[in-house]
């Protein structure tokens, strides 16, 4: 049976008529997915730290540079193994262009017949499509192959014209080296990933030894030692990270004193002596840091400020020389400052993702001792040396 | 995790509490000496102090002839300086040495006459009294007589005997040289049949409070006893408190039968020879090199010694209570071993030994 044209038109009219869209939940979901990320949250984690710390990002953006370094490129294409594009100038560039011009004649042919060969030194080198039936190896035409293509030799490549490059004039270095800068890469990629953006949380131990809190010239000293803990959060603020945390320290002295010796009138006279040898001093901490990081390497400005909290002590009295009283316990810090600040640098070091161990040199703003009463002249701003161990959960 | 860092956080908290605080103190104050003399001796400067120089601060009680004496000495290498002060109101032992004492000190001086007789003559039944032996302080003083050159407070008995060869012990207590706040004396009728009325006739109205005790066994507190006594001799005792303080202890001696062997209250006669007292007299003794001086002797008839303050200061060694004396002294010094006097003036401030 033939359908008329008026017919057919009013069987499609209708069809659209009674048509019913058919929801389903994986349609949501595939929308969902194309919908752009919830940064909320991290915004505003940003935006508080931003407020809180605004004064140090000032004094930090001094450290910042800009543009020295090329953007990394999330590379979307797997290279064949053991190629390595790098970027050769100058006397390599002018190089791939004479051997590209002298071998193809259009930009369309050198497009076809460019193929690169995988060496294991990092070396790549251009050949003819007529050499490589000659070879053993092959290069695959996948699509990998046709970015490369696309790439202009002059940025990403090594393109060398075997007959007028020698391969031996190549050092170990700059045949090792491309190999190392991969895995730096590689670490890079895995830091600046769409994973390590996130907010990320972290715990580190720290161990110190700095100068000494009062300096008696009548006495050796060895050194202050400290210990302390710590935690907080990292937040990547493109190449910076900015990491808060709270944790305690306890510093240990060395012949940190105080001796009095007072004469007592009476029937007679009695000479009362009391001495107070401090053993250590627990604080609060806040250290907040602005570090730059390459590769594994990370070099930071530190800021701790800090509240003392408590300090344990021996307190002896003697009268003409017979002891009244001997006790260990804890006292309050009067006569420490209450607060403390610390500034100082770091450097540090990434054993993988999970792990860093760094070193920091940090210098005590403000006189930590408040009084007039220790053995020995007070130091005003005593400096440590750090060693610390941080772990980054959530990786 | 949250979990084990709350409980790492606990544990340490915890630990942290449980040691022992320590009060870091104030550093203590030098203090300044607290005894001192500084003043001039002629036309020497002296600065004695104690805790300069080995300069050390002792005190010590001594009683002389039964009257507390109140002593402090401050020595260093150089100097020895001693003060003395007798005790003064006797019968006002109610009252602490303390409060008693005055603002104006004299100094003691030394007396070349008795202060008190003792003798059979003083009694009203003299004439059936053969012989009365005295002892003064457990010590035999005389036959008959015996004199008191000394001030103090003194312990006498008397051994009577009688003309009928009848004997007994009266004892009773003296306060030679120095003030009396009462002038009380006991009086008795003998009535037959060992009747006894004994009373005090100093006027009612200034005791406080009185007891009776027939040889030592308390008998009435009231103003007059009426015991009923045996054919023996008795000690009738009166005991005695006045309003102002004043607190004695009287004795008689009476016989049950017989209204001529008895011995009156001696005491009564305590303060009728010699008028001048001893009352907180003081007495400085200064050695430098060495030589002694004092004061006693020593023409001080204008010399003053005025307290300006009395405060309490500590205990010493031996636990007793120790004041600091503050007095300003203007005195002479006669070297004992010579006729050498030397003029001192100057501010002291002595430690006394005060129960």
């Amino acid at each position: 049976m033939s359908w008329s044209d008026d017919e057919i038109d009013k069987l499609v009219r209708d069809a659209f008529n009674e048509q019913t869209f058919e929801f389903r939940n994986e349609y949501w979901q595939d929308i969902e997915k194309q919908l752009p990320v919830n940064n909320r949250r991290k915004s505003r984690a940003i935006f508080y730290a931003a407020v809180m710390l605004a004064s140090l990002i000032s004094i930090g953006y001094g450290l910042f540079f800009h543009g020295n370094r090329p953007a990394m490129t999330e590379s979307k294409f797997k290279l064949p193994h053991n190629v390595v594009a790098k970027a050769q100038k100058n006397e390599q560039t002018s190089q791939n262009n004479h051997f590209l011009d002298t071998h193809f004649t259009s930009n369309s042919e050198r497009n076809q017949h460019l193929h690169i060969e995988p060496i294991e030194h990092g070396i790549s080198t251009a050949i003819s499509p007529a050499d490589v039936e000659n070879t053993s190896a092959k290069a695959t035409p996948d699509d990998s192959f046709i970015e490369l293509a696309n790439i202009k030799p002059s940025n990403s490549f090594a393109v060398v014209n075997t007959d007028s490059y020698s391969v031996d004039s190549l050092s170990a270095k700059d045949a090792i080296f491309p190999q190392v800068e991969n895995q730096l890469e590689n670490s890079n990629r895995i830091l600046n990933s769409s994973n390590a953006s996130k907010i990320r949380y972290w715990t580190e131990t720290v161990a110190g030894i700095g100068h000494i809190w009062a300096n008696d010239q009548t006495e050796s000293h060895f050194a202050n030692t400290s210990v302390g803990f710590n935690a907080g959060i990292q937040l990547p603020l493109n190449r910076i990270t900015l990491s808060l945390g709270a944790g305690f320290k306890s510093t240990f002295f060395d012949k940190l004193t105080i001796n009095e010796r007072t004469k007592i009138y009476g029937f007679g006279v009695d000479q009362l002596e009391n001495t107070y040898t401090f053993k250590s001093l627990v604080s609060l901490t806040l250290p907040v840091s602005l570090s730059y990081t390459f590769g594994r390497h990370s070099l930071s400005f530190n800021l701790t400020p800090g509240a003392n909290v408590s300090c344990s002590l021996n307190k002896t009295q003697y009268m003409n020389g017979n002891k009244l009283s001997d006790q260990n316990g804890v006292a309050n810090v009067s006569l420490f400052q209450k607060y403390s600040l610390e500034t100082g640098i770091g450097y540090d070091y990434y054993i993988n993702e999970k792990l860093k161990v760094g070193l920091r040199c940090n210098i005590q703003m403000l006189q930590p001792i408040a009084s007039d009463r220790f053995t020995g002249t007070p130091v005003k701003n005593p400096f440590e040396g750090q060693l610390y161990i941080r772990r980054i959960l959530g990786l | 995790m949250m979990t084990y860092k709350l409980a790492i956080i606990a544990i340490l908290a915890s630990a942290f509490s449980a040691c022992k605080k320590i009060n870091i103190e104030d550093p203590v104050a030098q203090s300044a000496p607290v005894f001192k003399v500084h003043g001039t001796l002629g036309e020497t400067t002296i600065d004695l102090e104690a805790g300069e120089n080995n300069g050390i601060m002792q005190t010590k009680d001594t009683v002389i002839n039964g009257v507390t004496c109140f002593k402090g000495n401050l020595s260093d290498k150089t100097y020895e300086f001693e003060l003395s002060i007798l005790d003064g109101d006797i019968d006002l032992q109610s009252v602490p040495f303390i409060h008693k004492l005055p603002e104006n000190l004299p100094f003691g001086f030394g007396c070349n006459q008795p202060l008190m007789f003792l003798s059979k003559d003083i009694f009203s039944n003299k004439q059936v009294i053969q012989e009365i032996k005295w002892y003064i302080n457990g010590e035999m003083a005389g036959i008959d007589k015996a004199v008191i050159s000394s001030p103090g407070h003194y312990m006498i008995d008397a051994h009577v005997t009688f003309t009928n060869g009848s004997s007994a012990t009266l004892s009773n207590d003296l306060i030679v040289g120095y003030k009396n706040h009462h002038t009380s004396s006991i009086h008795h009728v003998l009535y037959e049949g060992g009747h006894l009325k004994v009373w005090i006739d100093e006027e009612t109205s200034e005791f406080q409070s009185i007891k009776w005790y027939v040889d030592g066994e308390y008998e009435s507190s009231q103003f007059e006893c009426n015991p009923i006594i045996s054919n023996d001799f008795h000690v009738i005792t009166a005991e005695f408190m006045f309003k102002n303080g004043a607190k004695r202890r009287k004795s008689i001696l009476v016989h049950g039968n017989n209204t001529q062997t008895f011995l009156e209250d001696f005491s009564a006669y305590e303060n009728i020879f010699f008028k001048q007292k001893w009352d907180y007299t003081t007495q400085i003794i200064l050695k430098k090199d060495g030589k002694t001086y004092s004061t006693y002797n020593a023409p001080n008839v204008t010399s003053t010694f005025h307290i300006l303050g009395k405060n309490y200061y500590g205990k010493n060694a031996s636990g007793k209570a120790v004041h600091v004396l503050n007095a300003a002294v203007d005195c002479m010094f006669k070297n004992i071993n010579g006729s050498e006097t030397i003029p001192f003036s100057g501010t002291i401030f002595i430690g006394i030994e005060i129960p």
